[in-house]
């Protein structure tokens, strides 16, 4: 195994349409990185130049330390799982893992031993002399992921490997997966559009938009110290709650004002707002866990309207009226919290979001880690 | 009666009633063609055991024409001619539907006009093609110059004008030629369908995997390829056999059983010949059509193991 | 940067370059002779043909074009071409819209004996039909009808074929709407469904005008066995064919003649062409 690095990457199409602009990602080896972002961030494009299968317009791809953007794919040393699994359908799955093998011309009995570590691996004992059709989806999935696994690569590749499997199975193949890197310490590079699945399974998250890389780091980081709104309000469900309003100072203490809200921001986010705010237009960002919610007015607090409550088991959350806006709030499991009542939101105080508001494009400010 | 029987009855007749229109719609066109499928099976049947003397009806019915049949030398040529442009001319036709099929499946600026161009041959009436053929091999012909060398810009093959219209071999060759030419943008068509039914997906997985150009080839799209290759196979060699252009115009002193029909039919006016060598093509047909399934099926059987 | 031009690229560039030229070779060969003049094809052995002739004109297009019998040739043809289109689709379309409809158990049986004609080879099932059009009763119907109904014979089973796939994708939405509003199962089909199918069917009727304009084995032997002092055109090539010394300018001038309107035809339907073969010809 061996890490991997990007240095510029940049990739534009002929019609000048840029997928990804300027992407630089230092992997280690035996890192589980994740390409996380909305469809058209780049993310598979990405990928695809690492695989080799997309030419790169410009920068420099590095694989253990050797440059490799000429370099032909089967020679790069990445394996690659695809998103549709791409199971050759007329082979038996024993012969599906073992392709990649026997086309580098590896000796019969170490292609049969490392297709029997494969299958016993991924829990595939017995299947070997099925076809593909006969199989159901999570066990084509980790077919495709033996037939990656066998060749031994420097780096593994998965594109949105789990998106075709139901929730239940989704969530059982994560934790395989997990079982599976710690087992052999591999490099990972996942590209999914799940934040959920990339908060369990990474060391670390990049976080994509328009081609732009917006944050990378580990999912505590991202979680909870975002770089910008998109990335605050792209990872952790339900999403953060944002109001927009403006900057303003009041008895030497910043203060948060728009039409329907005034608050008090604390002291201790003063260096903060010092080094990072750069103009009046704000956007203010509290996650639904962060916010205590009571009938009881509060002195800096922000109001609202309960509307309704979902019962979810293990949280309630609240739905809140503020102004246009809609909030989420967290309470108690069957607190049963009273709606269509004047509430009071206060909240907690180390664990408020504040970010330059720039309505055009979000805020590319990279954090790396 | 018994109740359910009735009840049977009754919904039968609703049924009719009810679909009334649609069988009114149905009957013309089917009537039309089983009264002709009706007409030429027992026609031709018929027609086969009769003996024909100057056009006129003799004895019937009588196994005779097929008996005649037997004995005549004519006729063996001929089943052994027809056996051997099918089992040549239908292989060919598939390797040149498969690499025009490749050509057209990339993509690449002005493929629409490259396959308006690869179908012409479809186009062209089939009569057309075999008078340009006849024109290009014919004494004097442009081929004929071409290999005594009388062009100066290609050397001389051979040393005398070769007749290809009075040599066997070669006036079958430019048979199968011909069908060839005409017939590969159809096998190209159903080739192409199979091409673009496999996903893209399936290729980078293999290229990732370092398998190069020929060895993609040989284990994705061979493999995947086989349903439509074996749908060439069994339909273009149903044409074959049923080929007469061609060899008529081309080969007429060298008739395949096609020809034959023609020659008893329209030229010796015995229709009982024409039908009974009618009736043993259709038979060998069959036979030959249900062998082909047969081995085809060996084959995919072999491959999947692979 | 990759390399652009991999011998792989450049294999299939000659591939393509060569498959071009098998192809339309035959087809400039044609041209060529069609406008040739005669020294161009009469060499008396004392050189051979020129790949391009001396003087090339278009005398023998004139002579076509101003023979008679070129022109009554021709016009068989049209008028056996749309006999044929009329009684196919007349007999085909309502056919296949039964059969994209009606639901019931014999139809596979329907279907297999409608593809079943086409399985006997040509030269077979020509023998009963020419004979059949001797018969007393049918010898004096016209010969243009004659042949019309020969090939009708050979394109109604694709019509049918054609045209159900039409009606297929017509959702049956339609004619229950018709229903309800009160109209008869036959006004809905003729005035609602059939402009609907219109386009699918066209592309149906340009197949079958295609099909008998260039047909040759029905309307040889029907033409040959039954009263007919005027012949399709495509038989009437055949004639030039067999004299004792072929005139190779007649011959390629009329070929090219019989396969302009085909050409032009094919080049402007081919998008539907590779439709149609696609949707359902790998089993």
């Amino acid at each position: 195994m061996a890490g991997l690095r990007l240095e510029h990457i940049q990739k534009k199409y002929p019609n000048g349409f840029e997928a990804v602009k300027d992407l630089s990602i230092d992997i280690k080896d035996g890192e589980f990185v994740s390409l996380v972002g909305p469809s058209g961030c780049g993310k598979s494009t990405t990928l695809r130049m690492i695989a080799g299968l997309e030419d790169i317009s410009g920068g420099k791809l590095l694989i253990g330390d050797k440059l490799a953007n000429n370099v032909a794919s089967k020679d790069r040393g990445i394996a690659m799982v695809f998103q549709s699994y791409a199971l050759f359908p007329h082979m038996s799955v024993a012969a599906n893992i073992g392709f990649g093998l026997k086309i580098n011309k590896v000796d019969k009995k170490i292609r049969n031993d490392k297709i029997e570590w494969a299958l016993d691996l991924l829990d595939l004992n017995g299947l070997g002399d099925r076809k593909p059709s006969e199989l159901s989806g999570g066990q084509r999935q980790r077919v495709a992921l033996g037939r990656a696994l066998v060749l031994d690569p420097e780096v593994l590749l998965l594109d949105e490997p789990l998106s075709n499997l139901d929730a239940k199975l989704r969530v059982k193949m994560r934790t395989e997966l997990k079982r599976i890197h710690k087992q052999l310490k591999s490099t990972i590079i996942y590209v999914t559009h799940d934040q959920a699945e990339a908060m369990t399974l990474s060391d670390r998250i990049a976080i994509m938009k328009n081609g732009d890389l917006m944050q990378i780091g580990s999912p505590t980081e991202i979680y909870t110290r975002p770089a910008n709104r998109f990335v605050a309000g792209f990872i952790g469900s339900p999403p953060m709650n944002f109001l927009e309003g403006e900057l303003a100072h009041e008895n030497g203490n910043n203060v948060f004002i728009n039409k329907d809200v005034k608050y008090v921001l604390p002291a201790s986010m003063k260096s903060y707002i010092e080094t990072n705010i750069s103009q009046k237009e704000v956007v203010l960002g509290m996650r639904p866990e962060d916010l205590a919610i009571s009938l009881t007015p509060a002195t800096n607090g922000i109001e609202g309207v309960s509307i309704i409550t979902e019962t979810l088991g293990s949280d309630d959350f609240v739905a809140v009226e503020v102004g246009k806006k809609l909030f989420s709030v967290r309470t108690e499991p069957g607190s049963n919290f009273p709606t269509d009542k004047k509430v009071y939101l206060t909240p907690a105080e180390d664990k408020l979001h504040l970010f330059n508001n720039d309505n055009a494009t979000d805020d590319a400010k990279v954090r790396f880690a | 009666m018994d109740l359910s029987v009735r009840e049977e009855k009754r919904s039968f007749v609703e049924t009719i009633k009810k679909n009334s229109f649609l069988i009114f719609t149905l009957i013309p066109g089917f009537l039309y063609i089983l009264a002709f499928f009706l007409i030429i099976v027992f026609f031709i049947v018929q027609m086969s055991l009769t003996t024909y003397v100057g056009g006129m009806a003799e004895a019937s019915p009588t196994i005779q024409n097929f008996l005649d049949l037997t004995n005549s030398e004519e006729f063996k040529d001929a089943f052994s001619r027809t056996f051997m442009f099918v089992i040549i001319s239908t292989p060919l036709q598939l390797i040149t539907g498969l690499v025009t099929a490749m050509i057209v499946n990339k993509s690449f600026k002005g493929r629409g006009i490259v396959r308006s161009i690869f179908l012409l041959p479809l186009a062209i009436p089939t009569i057309v093609t075999t008078s340009t053929l006849l024109l290009l091999f014919s004494k004097g012909g442009h081929i004929t110059s071409l290999l005594m060398g009388d062009y100066s810009w290609f050397p001389a093959i051979v040393d005398h004008e070769i007749s290809f219209l009075s040599n066997e071999t070669l006036a079958m060759g430019l048979s199968i030629l011909g069908k060839v030419w005409r017939d590969t943008p159809i096998s190209m068509l159903i080739l192409l369908a199979g091409l673009q039914s496999i996903d893209e997906s399936q290729y980078e997985a293999a290229k990732t995997m370092g398998a190069n150009s020929v060895r993609q080839f040989m284990y994705i799209t061979i493999p995947l390829l086989i349903p439509a290759i074996s749908s060439v196979l069994v339909l273009r060699s149903i044409e074959a056999w049923k080929e007469f252009i061609f060899p008529y115009i081309l080969a007429p002193s060298y008739p395949i059983l096609g020809v034959l029909i023609e020659k008893y039919f329209v030229q010796l006016n015995n229709p009982g010949m024409a039908a009974a060598i009618g009736v043993i093509l259709i038979i060998l047909i069959v036979i030959f059509t249900l062998f082909l399934n047969w081995l085809l099926k060996k084959v995919n059987d072999l491959l999947v193991r692979v | 940067m990759k390399k652009k031009w991999s011998i792989e690229k450049i294999f299939w560039l000659f591939l393509m370059v060569f498959s071009i030229l098998i192809v339309l070779f035959p087809i400039y060969i044609m041209f060529k002779y069609s406008i040739s003049d005669r020294a161009s094809w009469i060499t008396g052995g004392k050189y051979p043909i020129p790949w391009w002739p001396f003087d090339p004109n278009f005398e023998m297009y004139n002579y076509y074009l101003s023979d008679g019998r070129f022109w009554s040739s021709a016009w068989f043809s049209v008028k056996i071409a749309f006999l044929t289109i009329i009684i196919s689709m007349g007999l085909g379309a309502p056919a296949a819209y039964a059969l994209a409809r009606f639901k019931f158990w014999g139809i596979g049986i329907v279907l297999f004996l409608i593809l079943s004609v086409r399985m006997f080879p040509d030269v077979s099932s020509v023998l009963p039909v020419a004979q059949f059009f001797n018969l007393d009763f049918v010898y004096h119907l016209p010969i243009t009808l004659k042949v019309a109904m020969g090939h009708t014979l050979l394109g109604l089973p694709y019509i049918i074929l054609i045209a159900i796939g039409v009606f297929q994708t017509i959702p049956i939405d339609l004619e229950e709407q018709a229903q309800v509003m009160g109209a008869t199962k036959f006004y809905a089909f003729t005035r609602i469904i059939l402009p609907v199918a219109l386009p699918g069917l066209a592309a149906g009727a340009i197949y079958v005008f295609l099909l008998s304009w260039n047909e040759f084995v029905f309307s040889y032997f029907i033409t040959a066995t039954s009263i007919a002092d005027v012949i399709p055109l495509p038989v009437y090539l055949k004639t030039l064919l067999g004299a004792f010394s072929p005139n190779p300018v007649s011959i390629a001038t009329l070929s090219l003649l019989v396969s302009m309107p085909v050409i032009i035809f094919t080049f402007i339907v081919q998008k539907y062409m590779i439709a149609g073969a696609t949707a359902g010809a790998v089993k």
